[in-house]
C-alpha cells in the first residue's frame, strides 16, 4: 500500500480540491478527510451509502452536583483555566474553557465535582465498493490528533499495491503531524501569496524532519510570477520536486457547486491536475 | 535480558506496532527464564501524553531493551534517563526482531522524531 | 465596541476583511488573534512596536525535597510527566499548567516557574492601533495568549476588530466570548456555506449578533448566499473577485488605501453593522 498526503498549511489552497481529484483519476478505492475541523471532502464524494458513525471521546470535563455543593470557592479559585463561573452564588464549570485537569475535583471538600464523559467529535466511515472515513470535531473541541488518528485507522490496514490518498489538515499543529504518521508521500498545495509560501515552508521543515518525501505544487496561479518563483526557488534549495502549477480558473468554483471534480470536465484547472497527477505516480513508484 | 516490544493485531496475526505510544499492548519477554507476558498498553486511547505514559509502563515492567520502529521525543528522553537501550525494529515480525535481538544484531535507534503531538 | 472576524476554515479572506474593514475606520484597532499562524501585520506594517512576553507557569521539582511517591504522576491527566530511577521528569511541551501536580505533592516539592509561551506585539500603523499575538513554535495552546489580549481590551472604549483563529476551536470560541458583533466570511463554493453553517452553529450558541460577508464572489450561483437566505442572516457586504486585488493580496497591499472603490466598499460594510447591531439592541431590549 502506498499513502499519498496531501497537505496545505494556509487553509483555502484547493487541498480538498485536489485530492477529490486525484480519487477520480486514480479510482482509489480507499481514501480519507483529516480535516476534522472543517471536513468538506464528502460534499464531492457522492456517497450513496448511509455511513456508519461513532462518537469520539475526548478528554473527560467535570461536572459540580448542585446538592452538594457548599459554594466555599475553592474550585473557583484553584482553576487555572477560569473555568468555573460563578452566578448568583451558583459555580458552574464552562464545557469550553475545561481542560479536565481534576483539580477541581481534588480540592472540592465535599465531593461534589466528578468527572463525564465528553463527546468531542464523530468518526464517519462510508463502506461500500470503496472505503471512505472522515471525522468531524465538536465546537470548540480543541485541536486533536486522536481524532486524526483514529480516522486514519478506521480505512484498516491495506495489505494490497493499492494507493491510499489522504486529505489531510490544515495549519501546522498536532492533527498534521498525526495525519503524517505512515504516510509514503507528501504533496503540498500551496498558492502564490506571502501568506501560503510561509505556510508551506513550516510544513516542509516539518516533513524533513520526519524524513518524508515532499513535492510541491501550486495552485490558483495567475500571469503574476513573483511568489512563484519564491516558492520555486526554495523548491529548489531543499531539493523538493515541483510537480506542476494549476491556473487560476473559475470553472473550478462552478464544478464544486455542482458537487463535481475538476477533471469531471475539461478545463483549464483540471488538465493541469492531471498532469500533476502523473508526476505523483511516477515519484510513488 | 527482559525485552520489550510494542504489538498490535493485523489480521489475526500479532506483529510490532508502528506506532509505540498508541499501540494495542506490549509483550514482555524474559530470555533467561524464557517467560513471555503479554500486556494491554495504557496510553492507546489517551488523548494526550501516550508516549510518556507508555514508556513509563515499559520502564515500570522491568525491561533492559525495547524494539521498536520509531520513537517520539518524550519516550526517549525517558528510556534514556532509565538507561535502557532502544534498539530499531528491521521488520514487523515479532519473533525474528527477539532473535536478532538476542545475537546483538539490532541497531540502536539514536534519533527521535518530534513526536506527533507538538508543533514543528 | 467590538467585532470579532471569523472564518470557517483559512483562506476565506478573513484576514484580508479584518485589515481592510479596520484600515476603512482611522482610529479603529486591528487585533489578530489567529495566534498559530498571524498575518495581518504583513498588511498593515506597524510601526513603534512593543513586544510583550506571555507567560504560563510550569512546575518544577525539587529532587533534594521530592521523596518518590509519585502522586504527582499519577495525579497528571494529561501524562506530562515520568518517573525514573528517583527523579520526577516534566515534559513541558505535554505539561497544561493545572498546577495540580503541586497541590497534590505530599512534600510541597513543587513550586511553578513561568516560561515563555508567546509574545504580544502592540504597535501603530497610520492612525490604526494594531495587535498581534503571536505563540511560540512548539507550543500547544493559544488560549493564555488570547486570554491576555481580551484582558488588555476589557477596558477599551476604541472600535475594535478582532481577526480570530479559523475554525471553530477553543481559540476561536475564546475571542467571540467578548464581543458585541461577529462578522463571517464565506466563499461562493458548497465547501463555503458548509464551514459558513459550522462558524454560523458556533456563534448562535453563544447568542451573538451576527451578519456575512460574500468573499471572493464570481457572480452566478453562491451557496453561501443561499444558507444566508435560509436561515435569515444578514448580508453586510460582497467582495467579488478580481485580478488587481488578488494581486494586492499577494504582495500584502491594504486595499483601501490603495484603491478608493474598497474603501467605499468596506466603509459601506461597516456602516451595516453598525446598524445591524443597534437593530438587535432594540429588539433585545
Amino acid at each position: 500500500m502506498k499513502q499519498l498526503l496531501i497537505l496545505s498549511g494556509k487553509g483555502g489552497t484547493g487541498k480538498t480540491t485536489v485530492a477529490a481529484a486525484f480519487i477520480k483519476l486514480s479510482s482509489c478505492d480507499t481514501f480519507a478527510d483529516c480535516d476534522v475541523d472543517a471536513p468538506n471532502l464528502h460534499l464531492l464524494m457522492n456517497q450513496e451509502t448511509v455511513p456508519q458513525t461513532t462518537d469520539f471521546y475526548g478528554m473527560d470535563k467535570y461536572v459540580i452536583n448542585q446538592h452538594k455543593c457548599i459554594a466555599c470557592g475553592l474550585c473557583f479559585t484553584s482553576c487555572r483555566y477560569d473555568a468555573i463561573n460563578k452566578d448568583d452564588g451558583i459555580y458552574k464549570i464552562n464545557d469550553i474553557a475545561c481542560e479536565g485537569c481534576s483539580v477541581c475535583e481534588y480540592v472540592c471538600p465535599v465531593d461534589a465535582i466528578s468527572l463525564k464523559p465528553n463527546i468531542s467529535g464523530e468518526l464517519v466511515l462510508y463502506k461500500s465498493d470503496v472505503i471512505f472515513s472522515t471525522g468531524k470535531l465538536a465546537t470548540g473541541g480543541g485541536n486533536s490528533g486522536l481524532l486524526v488518528t483514529e480516522v486514519k485507522n478506521a480505512l484498516g490496514k491495506n495489505t494490497n499495491e493499492s494507493l491510499e490518498i489522504i486529505d489531510g489538515s490544515p495549519g501546522i499543529g498536532c492533527p498534521v503531524l498525526a495525519s503524517m504518521s505512515g504516510a509514503s508521500l507528501v504533496l503540498l498545495v500551496t498558492e502564490p501569496t506571502l501568506s501560503g509560501y510561509s505556510d508551506m515552508t513550516r510544513i516542509a521543515s516539518t516533513a524533513r524532519k520526519l524524513r518524508l518525501p515532499t513535492a510541491v505544487c501550486i495552485n490558483k496561479v495567475t500571469t503574476d510570477g513573483r511568489i512563484v518563483n519564491k516558492i520555486i526557488d526554495y523548491c529548489t534549495e531543499y531539493d523538493l520536486p515541483m510537480i506542476g502549477t494549476i491556473p487560476y480558473d473559475n470553472q473550478v468554483a462552478v464544478n464544486i457547486n455542482k458537487g463535481l471534480t475538476i477533471v469531471d470536465t475539461d478545463c483549464e484547472a483540471g488538465r493541469a491536475v492531471a498532469k500533476i497527477y502523473e508526476n505523483i505516480i511516477e515519484l510513488l513508484n | 535480558m527482559k525485552i520489550v516490544l510494542p504489538i498490535e493485531k493485523v489480521n489475526n496475526e500479532d506483529l510490532i506496532g508502528t506506532s509505540f505510544g498508541r499501540s494495542e499492548s506490549f509483550m514482555y519477554f524474559d530470555s533467561e527464564k524464557d517467560e513471555t507476558l503479554i500486556t494491554v498498553n495504557p496510553a492507546a486511547k489517551l488523548q494526550g501524553g501516550a508516549g510518556i505514559k507508555a514508556a513509563q509502563k515499559v520502564i515500570d515492567m522491568g525491561a533492559d531493551i525495547v524494539i521498536l520502529p520509531q520513537c517520539g521525543q518524550n519516550a526517549m528522553d525517558l528510556f534514556n534517563a532509565a538507561n535502557m537501550s532502544v534498539k530499531k525494529s528491521v521488520d514487523r515480525d515479532i519473533l525474528s526482531n527477539i532473535e536478532k535481538c538476542l545475537n546483538n544484531k539490532l541497531a540502536t535507534l539514536n534519533e527521535a522524531h518530534p513526536g506527533f503531538h507538538h508543533k514543528q | 465596541m467590538k467585532i470579532a472576524v471569523l472564518s470557517g476554515k483559512g483562506g476565506t479572506g478573513k484576514t484580508f476583511c479584518t485589515v481592510n474593514i479596520a484600515a476603512s475606520q482611522p482610529g479603529s484597532t486591528y487585533v489578530d488573534c489567529d495566534i498559530e499562524e498571524p498575518n495581518g501585520h504583513l498588511f498593515l506594517k506597524p510601526e513603534k512596536v512593543i513586544e510583550e512576553d506571555v507567560e504560563v507557569f510550569f512546575p518544577v521539582v525539587d529532587k533534594l525535597v521530592c521523596d518518590g511517591c509519585r502522586k504527582c504522576v499519577d495525579f497528571c491527566k494529561f501524562n506530562a510527566m515520568g518517573f525514573v530511577g528517583d527523579n520526577v521528569i516534566i515534559f513541558n511541551d505535554i505539561c497544561h499548567s493545572c498546577g495540580g501536580c503541586a497541590l497534590v505533592c505530599p512534600q510541597h516539592a513543587i513550586s511553578d516557574v513561568p516560561k515563555k509561551v508567546g509574545t504580544i506585539l502592540q504597535g501603530v500603523s497610520g492612525t490604526n492601533k494594531v495587535i498581534t499575538g503571536m505563540l511560540e513554535i512548539g507550543q500547544e495552546s493559544g488560549v493564555p495568549i488570547i486570554k491576555e489580549i481580551e484582558s488588555k481590551l476589557k477596558n477599551n472604549e476604541d472600535l475594535v476588530f478582532v481577526d480570530c483563529a479559523p475554525g471553530t476551536s477553543c481559540a476561536a470560541v475564546e475571542s467571540v466570548q467578548n464581543a458585541d458583533f461577529c462578522l463571517l466570511v464565506a466563499e461562493p463554493t458548497i465547501f463555503g456555506a458548509h464551514n459558513l453553517e459550522m462558524i454560523y452553529d458556533l456563534v448562535k450558541s453563544l447568542n451573538k449578533p451576527c451578519g456575512v460577508v460574500l468573499n471572493k464572489s464570481i457572480g452566478g450561483y453562491n451557496p453561501s448566499l443561499e444558507y444566508c437566505e435560509n436561515q435569515n442572516i444578514p448580508i453586510m457586504g460582497e467582495i467579488f473577485y478580481d485580478f488587481e486585488l488578488g494581486k494586492m493580496n499577494s504582495e500584502a497591499l491594504v486595499a483601501v488605501w490603495e484603491d478608493i472603490k474598497y474603501q467605499t466598499i468596506f466603509n459601506g460594510i461597516f456602516q451595516k453593522i453598525m446598524k445591524e447591531a443597534n437593530n438587535e439592541t432594540i429588539t433585545n431590549s
